[in-house]
């Protein structure tokens, strides 16, 4: 066996031939943030942020944004269309945001986010978000004390999503409930203020199958909508009017954060259609109540029922809107299969999605109330 | 006599060697062989894989305990005659040889689609068989270290698929009981593919210390051990992705671990992929083990290096001529899963009814005789 | 092979027969004058008129010992009387006399006799009892080998006092017949490794050996390994212990280094300071020395193919700094990697060679000075430097000198094929090393033992370091053949109330 002894010698030797793959992070032009919109003759405009980077001997040099976009006939297309006007060629594989215009995401979203889902190299935990207007203006803004913009959109949607205002989202997140039937989802949605240079959260952007149905859930009932979905951030906080008159008063506001969630789902599958009942048991603490008549029993309970009155009837709105647009973003459909397969194969989901019947209930409960009465 | 004892491995070490020669290639893509077979239900056809296995191994054992000194190519001539003895080792070398290819290629066609899609072929064909050829110059005893050592890197991937556990929902894995039988039956052939190397006890039995049923028990527990592990590979690649969508990931359990950042790296699965390289060059060089002592038997040689160097350049040369492209590789693929089938389970089973009845008889006839 | 097979045979030389004094004196001082090929040093001092010699060699000999010894009581003589001193030895073989000549005895010739006389006068000039400067401890015994060896084996026996420490002399070099000692305890060392080291120390067959790296090389198992394969150090409390775990010892005369086998890859990762401290701190100190060890041969590999082949794996927080610093570096990063290590290996083996003082400057100006402007020049990245800069660290963190050289030798190799291939470079770089760890065996001894082969219950003192207490086995490493080492040492504690 002595004749072994230089074996990995001669293996190493091998590999001074050459290295095929390499790819030098020094050489690429980094794009953070990106977007697609959609252009005339059914064609795709893609639009990327360079950073660049100044070397510097004492940490991070100076940072310059270039913003380029092109139009082709898909995504790669663009690609090909953006390198032909900057120097090197750009590489997405630390892309942080990915940003949809809404006139593309109306049509089949996979068709664009395919290369992604392709390729061994891209980044699958990409923030995605669709944009009302177009992509181009929203990735141009310069916001002032963000010299990145996509930091500022990143820690704009983690703030939204610790506030239980989205749920997380990203490009492989949201994979399974583009292509499963019985299921789909939600993105935020975005809108550019030119005015001041920034970028709103509005809400979750509905969609249906996979493309987005043209209306959003406004973000005063996005959290609402996470809770049944069963789904909690770091805090869940929810303001709501509980008494006055037709002048409301800032007395006449409660403000609570939601602690707890208890959701259950029950299917009644005896009729032609399924009719669904969704109980949501909430517990939450009271963080802003000037009244102060927190002390009784009986003035809690006259709250808690007061919150789920006006909460049931917000969550029958939701479950309106979601139905009126075809959008089964709480994933009904999927829960029906995975609990009686049989009704589920007797049944045309999208097409019977909108007529079934959806009972929601909450019960909601105070547990605490500050360290004040 | 004390000398060949201390050369035999420790029961220990031949667990490791067994699940290293188990896991192999085949832990990345198992969950969509499955689920391509059996849908939500591919865990069911698995567990049942695992079943049958088990009664193999009793089978091979029945075999094994025969003949306490032999490995499978010096007792094929012992129960048949020289002849067909010789016919037989020389086919179950060819199928190693087979199985070797097949590992890699599958491991050429893995690297070239996740992180190194220029670099030629047989610069890594060249790697990991020679690398492999180093450690089985060194003998069972320093292979089966290797393998106790390198068994740590199953609990880091273990770990690493751990943290996928936040995403998943189990809702995915019903309902239950949806597929009908002969699909369930098809899963489980691809599940065999994927535990194949239990044809090693044959060659590690004489090696191994200890009673006949402790080495039963050890062999059984090695096969738990992988079952489980596969089991919880497939558990966490079927609730993490919806049932339409694995369809359209052939390598489930690296995608799941592309989508997840942990804080101080991203790309998981470049990193389990690392790994799973290590878990394909255990599992190749058992079988590389297996062909070229196969073949020093064959020749009752006393120079096993030059075997082995022979295999190593055989194998290398055959699976440049495969190719990973994705046509010859599947059909070579369908090849070497018939193959097996027959050189795992049904020579085995064959061995075994014979060796019970007839061998039994033969040689006690003979005993008399004399 | 022919022409060689003359020098594997043992010299002719020794089978001659004793060459016997005649009994006129200035035959015999003539042999000796021209046996030393009429050198200088060889003293002759004419006494009773031409009839009687004392000679020896002045560069060997004390000449107050000549006094005492030799003068004092010859001029308290007569004549006749002269051959009958008390201390002094009768030899007539000439062989012998130069030998003992060589050790600084003075010979003492007187015409008419074939004997002569001869007195020790060797002289000692000796280093005193110092701790070794590159194994120093915080706490614990203070002293070191010495360069004689006879104080060495004194310095060890002091510790143990115990009949079964054996030591046997061998006489190595053809030409210069160096001492060596083989110290091993009996009734713990392993006979069949005993014997091992005696046969293989045995059949060295050279001219010289000038220190233990000479034995070294000629009785270790694997000589094409980078590894070091015996251990090695100038502490007689390391080498006390090392003996009680059943190792053997080899000293040899005019060198403080001692030599001990079998080795362990780990055993190079303890250090006698583990054991002075409490066990969590030890465990501790022990984790992060072997954490030091992947640093040492990965980090940079690690780094390379990181900038060069997979920089996704920088987490998104991380993406931009490390950009701007390589951004306009003008090297491919294996470039970088390779001059930044070379560029530190320099600056140590210049600083080895100077005075302490100037040893200093050398670490300044290299490391800050040339750190400093070789990142402003745009040559190497400010990363790279950190990486380079903790690979050395932790080379520098093991505590054996032989094992830290060969740490930064592996760089190498690893960083060439973590350009090439990436990820799947380095994994092959580990897996090729592994093997050959595994594959090797110091002795009879697994070199990566307790890991492969795994033994459970050595771990205890490789990776942690448990209370001495527990540690009631000696390691399986060198085979021992008493197994326990202590009954229960802390009984009291047992039941703690009855007793005081």
């Amino acid at each position: 066996m002595a004749r072994f002894k230089l074996l990995p010698l001669v293996l190493s030797l091998l590999l001074l031939t050459g290295c095929w793959d390499q790819r030098q992070f020094k050489n690429v032009k980094l794009v953070l943030a990106a977007g697609v919109d959609a252009a005339d003759e059914g064609k795709v405009e893609s639009t990327v942020v360079i950073t660049n980077v100044q070397s510097s001997s004492e940490g991070p040099g100076a940072e310059q944004t270039q913003i380029v976009s092109a139009a082709g006939h898909s995504p790669l297309d663009t690609r090909t269309h953006i390198d032909q006007k900057i120097s090197k060629r750009f590489d997405q594989s630390k892309l942080h945001v990915l940003l949809l215009g809404e006139e593309l995401a109306k049509k089949d979203i996979y068709a664009y986010l395919d290369m992604f889902y392709r390729d061994p190299k891209s980044n699958l935990h990409a923030q995605l978000a669709v944009v009302g207007g177009t992509v181009k203006d929203a990735l141009s803004l310069s916001v002032s004390g963000e010299p990145r913009i996509s930091e500022y959109i990143t820690g704009m949607l983690t703030g939204e999503r610790r506030s239980t205002h989205m749920p997380n989202t990203n490009i492989q997140l949201i994979c399974s409930e583009l292509l499963e039937p019985g299921q789909d989802f939600v993105l935020p949605y975005l809108t550019v203020n030119q005015e001041e240079s920034i970028l709103e959260y509005r809400g979750l952007a509905l969609f249906s199958g996979q493309s987005y149905s043209g209306s959003y859930l406004p973000s005063e009932k996005a959290v609402l909508f996470l809770l049944m979905k069963g789904i909690r951030g770091a805090d869940a906080q929810m303001t709501r009017k509980v008494g006055g008159d037709d002048h409301p008063d800032v007395n006449d506001f409660i403000t609570v954060d939601v602690k707890e969630i208890h959701r259950k789902l029950s299917f009644d599958t005896h009729g032609s259609l399924p009719k669904v009942e969704i109980k949501l048991k909430m517990e939450a603490d009271v963080l802003e109540y000037p009244p102060n008549h927190l002390q009784s029993a009986k003035k809690i309970k006259e709250l808690e029922k007061q919150i789920e009155k006006d909460l049931t009837k917000e969550a029958k709105e939701i479950l309106g809107q979601l139905q009126e647009v075809n959008s089964d973003a709480l994933g009904l459909g999927r829960r029906l299969q995975a609990y009686h397969p049989k009704a589920w194969k007797k049944l045309n989901w999208n097409e019977v999605y909108a007529d079934i019947e959806i009972n929601p209930s909450i019960t909601f409960e105070i547990q605490s109330h500050g360290i004040t009465n | 006599m004390a000398r060949t004892e201390n050369k035999k491995i420790s029961r220990r070490q031949f667990f490791f060697i067994i699940i290293q020669t188990q896991i192999g290639v085949g832990v990345l893509s198992l969950p969509f062989d499955l689920h391509q077979a059996a849908k939500q239900d591919g865990w069911i056809s698995f567990v049942l894989a695992g079943l049958c296995i088990q009664l193999l191994i009793v089978a091979m054992w029945l075999t094994a305990r025969q003949f306490p000194d032999d490995d499978l190519i010096s007792f094929l001539p012992k129960l048949f005659g020289n002849a067909i003895g010789k016919l037989l080792s020389s086919a179950y070398y060819l199928y190693f040889v087979c199985v070797c290819v097949l590992i890699l290629v599958l491991f050429g066609r893995m690297l070239h689609l996740w992180i190194l899609p220029n670099t030629p072929f047989w610069v890594l064909a060249i790697l990991l068989a020679f690398t492999c050829l180093y450690l089985i110059s060194s003998g069972l005893l320093v292979m089966a270290r290797i393998y106790t050592f390198v068994s740590i890197l199953l609990v880091i991937i273990f770990l690493l698929l751990v943290s996928a556990l936040p995403d998943i929902q189990l809702v995915y894995l019903l309902p239950v009981g949806q597929t009908p039988i002969p699909q369930l039956v098809k899963g489980a052939q691809a599940a065999v593919l994927a535990m194949l190397g239990y044809i090693s006890f044959f060659y590690l039995y004489p090696h191994t210390k200890g009673t006949p049923a402790e080495r039963l028990k050890t062999m059984s527990y090695a096969n738990l051990f992988v079952i489980l592990f596969y089991l919880f590979v497939v558990f966490v690649s079927f609730t993490y992705f919806s049932t339409s969508e694995i369809t359209f990931v052939p390598q489930p359990v690296l995608y799941l671990l592309k989508a997840i950042e942990l804080h101080v790296i991203s790309r998981v699965d470049l990193f389990l992929l690392s790994m799973w390289i290590v878990s394909v060059a255990t599992s190749f060089s058992t079988y590389l083990f297996m062909a070229s002592k196969g073949l020093t038997d064959m020749f009752h040689s006393k120079k096993p290096s030059r075997f082995a160097v022979f295999s190593t350049t055989l194998i290398v040369v055959a699976s440049l001529i495969v190719g990973i492209d994705e046509q010859p590789i599947d059909s070579f693929t369908q090849f070497v899963t018939h193959v097996s089938m027959v050189f795992s389970n049904v020579i085995p089973l064959f061995l075994m009814l014979y060796t019970v009845s007839i061998y039994r008889f033969i040689r006690r006839k003979r005993h008399g005789k004399v | 092979m022919k022409p060689f097979k003359s020098l594997r045979q043992k010299p002719k030389e020794q089978k001659q027969k004793t060459e016997r004094n005649t009994t006129s004196l200035q035959e015999n001082i003539t042999y000796f004058v021209e046996a030393f090929h009429r050198s200088d040093d060889l003293k002759l001092r004419i006494l009773e008129e031409g009839r009687a010699v004392l000679f020896y060699l002045e560069s060997l000999a004390d000449q107050a010992k000549i006094q005492n010894e030799f003068f004092k009581p010859y001029m308290k003589m007569d004549d006749q009387e002269v051959m009958k001193f008390s201390s002094g030895k009768k030899v007539h073989d000439r062989k012998e006399i130069i030998k003992l000549l060589l050790k600084g005895h003075s010979a003492f010739a007187i015409d008419g006799s074939a004997d002569m006389l001869l007195f020790n006068t060797t002289s000692a000039f000796n280093r005193s009892v110092e701790e070794p400067d590159n194994e120093k401890v915080v706490r614990g015994s203070h002293e070191g080998f010495i360069d004689n060896l006879m104080i060495n084996i004194n310095l060890i026996r002091k510790r143990i006092e115990n009949e079964n420490l054996v030591v046997t002399f061998e006489k190595l070099g053809k030409l210069t017949n160096t001492k060596v000692a083989l110290v091993y305890l009996d009734g713990v060392a392993n006979p069949q490794l005993v014997d091992k080291v005696k046969t293989r120390l045995k059949d060295i067959s050279v001219d010289f050996i000038i220190s233990p790296g000479f034995i070294e090389e000629f009785i270790e198992d694997h000589a094409y390994s980078p590894f070091p394969q015996m251990i090695n150090t100038e502490r007689p409390d390391k080498t006390v212990a090392n003996l009680m775990e059943g190792r053997v010892a080899v000293l040899s005369e005019g060198s403080s280094t001692c030599l001990m086998a079998p080795a362990t890859f780990f055993a190079f990762y303890q250090s006698p300071d583990d054991y002075n401290s409490r066990w969590f701190t030890g465990t501790f100190i022990r984790l992060i020395r072997l954490f030091s060890f992947i640093i040492a041969i990965g980090l940079p590999a690690f780094y390379i193919s990181i900038v060069g082949f997979h920089f996704e794996v920088i987490p998104k927080d991380l993406v931009i700094p490390v950009k701007s610093s390589i951004n306009e570096i003008a090297y491919p990063p294996i470039i970088e990697a390779l001059v930044m290590v070379i560029i530190i290996e320099l600056i140590r083996e210049a600083g080895i060679r100077l005075p302490t003082p100037v040893g200093q400057t050398i670490g300044i100006v290299g490391g800050l000075v040339i750190g400093d402007a070789i990142v402003r020049a745009g040559l190497v990245s400010n990363f790279m430097i950190i990486v380079v800069a903790l690979t050395a660290i932790a080379s520098f963190v093991v505590p054996s000198n032989e094992m830290s050289t060969t740490l930064r030798l592996l760089t190498f190799p690893l960083i060439i094929l973590s350009a090439t291939l990436g990820f799947v470079g380095i994994v092959f770089g580990m897996l090729l090393l592994l093997i050959h760890l595994s594959r090797m065996e110091s002795f009879g001894t697994p070199y990566f033992a307790p890991l492969a082969p795994l033994h459970v219950k050595d771990l205890k003192d490789t990776f942690i370091r448990l209370p001495l207490f527990k540690m009631n086995t000696r390691p399986k490493n060198a085979k021992p053949i008493k197994g326990k080492t202590q009954a229960t040492s802390r009984e009291w504690r047992r039941d703690g109330k009855n007793r005081k």
